[in-house]
């Protein structure tokens, strides 16, 4: 046993593989085309990965590009479906930089097709600019994402924790928070002590 | 208990001679009024132990209050997190003397596979427990029995922290 080699790390699949034997779904079936010239100048890339449509954006572009995309009527992405965040604290080519990445995910109903932007912000000062001025619905989806990474959204009107308690200190969701967290569950007075 | 020799009128049908406090336990353990603390999934099982299938009513704690004032037993069924710990903490005192608690299942009792942050990990550690009910969720007879084993306490039986969990030393 002692001469067996450890067993190479599995990559997973890339999304060639995944270009083969997966159906693209309608939702997916986005004009990459049109994109790049309704967005000229905004993005730095525009990807397909696991047969979804990725638009690649920083902090300086990202409301505008939202505004293009809920706005003009042959884009017409009118639904914000989701606003969350990646740590990629723990990621092999960490880049202090690109500490988190903000994911906006935004629907058409009318076409039925779905995109997501993703943008990235640094460790030292996470903050991106609020969606709530283009999608109202935004302002609730970007307190949780706060609440659970301290990703800061300027210009939000009510920037309050969502789901902890007001008190908690931490980001619970950061790579660098224990999941049994730092004795905050211990911390209570006994009942019959109060009094 | 001898009365009846020396108070004559008492001897006879229709009289019986006990202690006050075994009267007190009586009517109390055949009347208790739970309050429900159900947070999760053991609430079910609670439910389906008041409905009529299980008939918790049968051992006179049918009369479920949302009041704690007017409750004497909790059943604390469920998932108790950061946030809805210091809600259980206040309920329990604001529930009038004599007052028993059940924790109900594995989560209540020792925060069960939940060891992560917003999660008690045993609701004993902050408030007192007299009973606990294991099970994930435990079956309407196992609460059935807690609520039995509360009865036992209430007319002197069983000593208050008879049921209660053993400690286990940290090492």
């Amino acid at each position: 046993m002692s001469d067996e080699q450890p067993p190479e790390k599995k990559l997973p699949p890339t999304h060639d593989s995944h270009e083969t034997n997966q159906r693209v779904l309608e939702e997916n079936q986005v004009d990459h085309d049109q994109l790049r010239t309704k967005l000229a100048g905004k993005f730095s890339d525009i990807v397909s990965e696991y047969k979804q449509t990725i638009i690649k954006t920083d902090r300086d572009n990202v409301i505008d590009v939202l505004e293009i995309l809920k706005n003009d009527p042959e884009l017409d992405f009118k639904m914000i479906t989701d606003i969350t965040a990646v740590d990629n604290m723990r990621r092999a080519d960490f880049d202090p930089e690109k500490r988190f990445t903000v994911i906006h995910i935004v629907y058409s109903v009318t076409r039925k097709q779905r995109v997501r932007l993703e943008t990235d912000v640094s460790e030292a000062s996470p903050r991106i600019p609020t969606a709530a001025g283009v999608y109202k619905g935004a302002a609730w989806i970007e307190r949780e994402v706060y609440d659970m990474f301290g990703v800061e959204f300027e210009g939000h009107p009510d920037l309050r924790r969502v789901l902890l308690p007001d008190y908690y200190e931490h980001f619970v969701l950061r790579k660098d928070y224990p999941l049994t967290g730092r004795g905050e569950r211990d911390n209570f007075i006994r009942a019959e002590e109060v009094e | 208990m001898g009365l009846e020799q020396l108070i004559p009128s008492l001897a006879g049908e229709g009289f019986f001679t006990t202690q006050i406090n075994k009267v007190i336990g009586w009517a109390r353990k055949n009347s208790l009024w739970p309050y429900p603390f159900g947070t999760a999934c053991c609430a079910i099982e609670m439910m389906s132990t008041l409905n009529s299938r299980y008939d918790l009513s049968r051992f006179g704690a049918e009369v479920i209050r949302f009041s704690p004032r007017q409750s004497d037993l909790i059943i604390v069924s469920g998932r108790v997190t950061l946030k809805m710990m210091p809600v259980l903490s206040q309920i329990y005192q604001q529930v009038g003397e004599p007052k028993w608690v059940i924790s109900m299942g594995a989560c209540a009792s020792t925060g069960g596979v939940f060891n992560t942050y917003p999660q008690i990990q045993g609701v004993d550690q902050f408030i007192p427990v007299d009973v606990y009910v294991p099970g994930c969720p435990p079956r309407p007879e196992s609460l059935i029995d807690g609520v039995l084993k509360i009865q036992q306490i209430i007319d002197g039986q069983a000593e208050r922290g008879e049921f209660t969990r053993p400690t286990v030393e940290a090492n």
